[in-house]
This record gives structure tokens, C-alpha cells and sequence, in this order.
């Protein structure tokens, strides 16, 4: 799903990962922790292509990442479902629209794409939600919207940078919930950055450890 | 706030389609007056020999619409009687030919005294008189007209163009967030700007529609705006707009839209 051969990335002026070598396979579920500063959001964008590379090789879903054209970075963003910490839901649009907004890109029709909402709403437990606007909601139910939208267009790959960061103990539970049965029941890989692993998570992952630019598994 | 952005993409496009009726409009007035004053209009050239059409098309300046040959034999007829034979056969023998020549388009004094030089180094041409009664200072009047909305109307179609990329940059920081959370998805910019691209085709459908509107009002009710004076020469020398009239009265509406557009699109997308 994710190979990772010799990568170097850089923030800004700074090197922030040094030549890193790793693999994630399809189906697994993956945390990536360190400090704060430590490189592992920076790790994350360049698997969707925000943070270009600075060296080495990457393949993510079959894409080559190293200078990846305009046209097979947005096939590439297609096949993936991506969580922000802060959301990044549309604020113009409805909850539907928000996660309606993957399949209409994928080239869903609108019956298509507003059954499939429905159908996510009621996964996330949101379903009397979908005509409210994001401000509308609090920080815990956006987020579950954010994980709905990234669920859509049924991806085989699912990146989420601190997903809980914003949430209270409980949103943060669901979230980590929702993203266990996608990883468990539809088989999606999925690779999270956060600073804290829920306790308890109840489901077999891998974990990276980034630091001083080095990447190891534990 | 789309009807707010709707309303500045708006704005300037009737503007800039009013000045552009009102430079169709002279153009025709002028085009008419053109044709009408060619009618009174020619040039009469006398020559030692027959005249060879072809040798006065070569002629740069000479737009050729007709050349007429003036027959000899009438004007001999007339004194034939008051002549003896001898003075008679000397005058048939020495009476030049006389050619009346009609231009395409009526010309410039400028460009008659040109056309005048190259017809008396014509071999044969002995030489060339203009007729243009009073027509000259008019026509010099409406070509001034003419030329100043030219220039305003190319004035006004940049003014229009700056405004509407203006309006289209505004509108992409304004949705920055927003198309960047569609690129994210892997949504191109195309995809992201359909709202701008919806409002700017629409609004250069209004006012194309508002401008023609205009026109048939202006057009059935000439009697409240106009004095007489005014209405029977724009009777006389203005012909009503034709489709193909109004169908560029849209078009540039809408190109202008489009190309301001889409121009401010793929300088995003090129980014």
C-alpha cells in the first residue's frame, strides 16, 4: 500500500525526516507518534502529495510519488479518504454536501452520492444532522462528518492527522471506533498520526516512532 | 453575497455592451452615409488615349467600384452643326476621352489627394478632377465620431476585463479554504470554481439580455427620447440591428466572461 525507500523531507528550511525506509501493507493500522515539531504531519502530507519529497522513492496506492504529475496527484487523492484535525469541512456546505463532496469527485450522480451520505450519516450516527451546516455541530460531530466524508467513496487507504486532537474523551472513543470497523470490517488500511494511542485500543496495529528525523517501528 | 458579486460582474459588462452598441451604431451610420454620398460622388479623369481598366486597379490607393467611359460621339453631335468639316474632323482628332470613375468606399481628403496623385502619373492622363460637393466635412465629423468610440469602447473592454478579474480574484481568496479542501479531495480547480464560472456566464447572458432589451425599447419608443430632427436621421441612416448584430452584441459578453475567467483559472491551476 505505502513503500517508503530512503525518503528525505524538509519543512520549510529544515530536514525533517532522514533518509526513512519503511512499508505499510494493505489492511494495516498504523500510528505514527512523536514530539511535537518531530516531522510525523509532514510524514503524513507527503503520502497525499502536500509535501513534495526531497529525495528517495515513495509509492502510495501505486502512485510514484517523486515529481508526480498534476493529473495522477488527483487520482491519487481520489482513492484516498483523509481526516484533519481541525475537519476541513466545507463551512458553505451541508453536512450531505460535505460528504457528498468525494463521490461528486469521484463522478457520482447526485442520487448515487446523496444515498451514500445517508447511508454514512446513519454509520456515524448523524442522520438527523444532514441538512445542518458544519457550524451548526459541535467539534465531536464534525468530526464524525470528517470520518463519514472520508469513508464515501469507499477508499482502500485512510489518512488521519491527529484526528482527536480538538475532541473530549468520549468524541475522541467514537472516533477511534468508527475508524477500528473500518479498518476491521471493509479492510481498509488505515495510518494515524497522534501523539497518544487510545489506551485499551482492542485491535492489532503497527506503530512508527519518529525521532530526530529517524523513523522506527515499535 | 453571490447576487453582490453577481451584480459587480454585471455592472461593467452592460457598460462596456452599451458603448459597444453605440460603436455599432456609428459604424453603420457612417457605413450608410458612406454609400449614399458615393452615389454623388466621382471622379472624372481625361486622357489623351483610351484608358486600360486593369492599369487603374494596379493603382494602390484606387478602391475601383466602376469606370465609366463619357461618349464622345453626344457631346460632338451637340456642335456638329455649328462647327465646318475640317474644324470638325481636327476636334474629333484632338477631343481627349473622359472617364468617370466610382469608388468602393467614399475617401478620406487625405486619401483623395493621394488617389489624385497616383491617376496623373498614369501614362495618357492629362487629368483629374474631383466632384465632392459638400459632403467632405460631414463625413471627416463622423469619422472623428467613429474613432473617439473606438477608443473608448477598447478603453472600456479593459476597464471591464480588470474589474472582472478583479472580482474573480477576490472570489478565489475568498473560497481558499474551500478549494483547497477540494484539491485535497483531488477535485481540480475547475471543479472548486463552478459557482464563479455559473455566476460570470450568467451575468454576460443578463446583460447581453438587458443591452438587447435596451435596444427594442429605444427602438419602439423613439419619439419620447428623440426630437424629429434626431429620429429621421436615425431613420434614414440607421438600419435596424440585425441577428447577427445582437448575436455579437452576446458573444462579446460572453467571450469576455470567459476568457477573464478561465484566464484567472488556469493561472490557479498552474500554481
Amino acid at each position: 500500500m505505502i513503500l517508503a525507500d530512503n525518503i528525505c523531507l524538509s519543512y520549510g528550511k529544515q530536514d525533517v525526516i532522514h533518509n526513512a525506509k519503511f512499508r505499510i501493507y494493505s489492511g494495516d493500522f498504523v500510528f505514527i507518534t512523536g514530539s511535537s515539531g518531530s516531522g510525523k504531519s509532514t510524514l503524513l502530507k507527503s503520502f497525499y502529495g502536500d509535501i513534495k519529497l526531497k529525495s528517495g522513492k515513495l509509492l502510495v496506492n501505486k502512485h510514484i510519488l517523486a515529481n508526480i504529475s498534476n493529473q495522477k496527484l488527483k487520482s491519487l487523492r481520489k482513492g484516498i479518504g483523509i481526516i484533519f484535525q481541525d475537519y476541513k469541512l466545507i463551512q458553505e456546505y451541508t453536512v450531505e454536501e460535505n460528504i457528498m463532496l468525494p463521490l461528486k469527485i469521484n463522478g457520482y450522480n447526485d442520487t448515487l452520492s446523496l444515498n451514500q451520505a445517508k447511508k454514512l450519516l446513519k454509520h456515524v450516527k448523524l442522520l438527523n444532522v444532514g441538512k445542518s451546516y458544519p457550524n451548526e455541530l459541535s467539534g465531536g460531530e464534525q468530526q464524525r462528518v470528517a470520518v463519514a466524508r472520508a469513508l464515501s467513496h469507499n477508499p482502500k487507504l485512510i489518512l488521519a492527522d491527529e484526528p482527536t486532537g480538538n475532541l473530549d474523551d468520549y468524541s475522541a472513543d467514537v472516533i477511534w471506533n468508527l475508524l477500528k470497523k473500518a479498518n476491521e470490517q471493509l479492510g481498509i488500511t488505515v495510518v494515524v498520526v497522534t501523539h497518544r494511542i487510545p489506551e485499551h485500543f482492542g485491535l492489532s496495529f503497527r506503530k512508527f516512532d519518529i525521532s530526530k528525523g529517524e523513523i522506527y517501528e515499535s | 453575497m453571490n447576487l453582490k458579486r453577481f451584480i459587480s460582474f454585471s455592472i461593467p459588462l452592460i457598460l462596456m455592451l452599451y458603448i459597444f452598441v453605440i460603436y455599432l451604431s456609428i459604424t453603420k451610420i457612417v457605413t450608410n452615409y458612406e454609400q449614399t454620398i458615393n452615389k454623388d460622388y466621382s471622379i472624372v479623369v481625361v486622357t489623351s488615349s483610351p484608358i486600360v481598366q486593369s492599369k487603374i486597379e494596379e493603382l494602390p490607393s484606387v478602391d475601383l467600384k466602376e469606370i465609366t467611359h463619357l461618349k464622345r460621339d453626344k457631346i460632338l453631335k451637340d456642335i456638329k452643326d455649328d462647327l465646318s468639316e475640317g474644324s470638325f474632323s481636327l476636334l474629333q482628332k484632338r477631343l481627349p476621352y473622359f472617364y468617370t470613375i466610382s469608388l468602393k468606399q467614399f475617401p478620406t481628403s487625405s486619401k483623395l489627394k493621394k488617389i489624385k496623385q497616383e491617376l496623373k502619373s498614369v501614362s495618357g492622363v492629362k487629368s483629374v478632377e474631383t466632384f465632392s460637393k459638400d459632403h467632405n466635412q460631414v463625413y471627416s465629423l463622423l469619422l472623428l465620431v467613429k474613432t473617439i468610440v473606438s477608443v473608448l469602447f477598447c478603453a472600456i473592454l479593459i476597464f471591464t476585463f480588470l474589474v472582472i478579474s478583479n472580482q474573480v480574484k477576490i472570489w478565489f481568496f475568498e473560497h481558499k479554504e474551500r478549494l483547497d479542501i477540494i484539491k485535497l479531495h483531488g477535485g481540480s480547480v475547475f471543479y472548486g470554481a463552478k459557482p464563479i464560472i455559473i455566476i460570470a456566464l450568467s451575468s454576460s447572458i443578463l446583460s447581453s439580455i438587458i443591452v438587447i432589451g435596451t435596444l427594442y425599447l429605444l427602438n419602439h419608443n423613439l419619439s419620447f427620447i428623440f426630437t424629429p430632427e434626431i429620429i429621421e436621421i436615425i431613420l434614414i441612416h440607421l438600419t435596424p440591428f440585425n441577428i447577427l448584430e445582437l448575436l455579437s452584441i452576446f458573444a462579446i459578453s460572453l467571450i469576455l466572461s470567459i476568457i477573464t475567467v478561465f484566464g484567472i483559472l488556469i493561472k490557479h491551476r498552474l500554481r
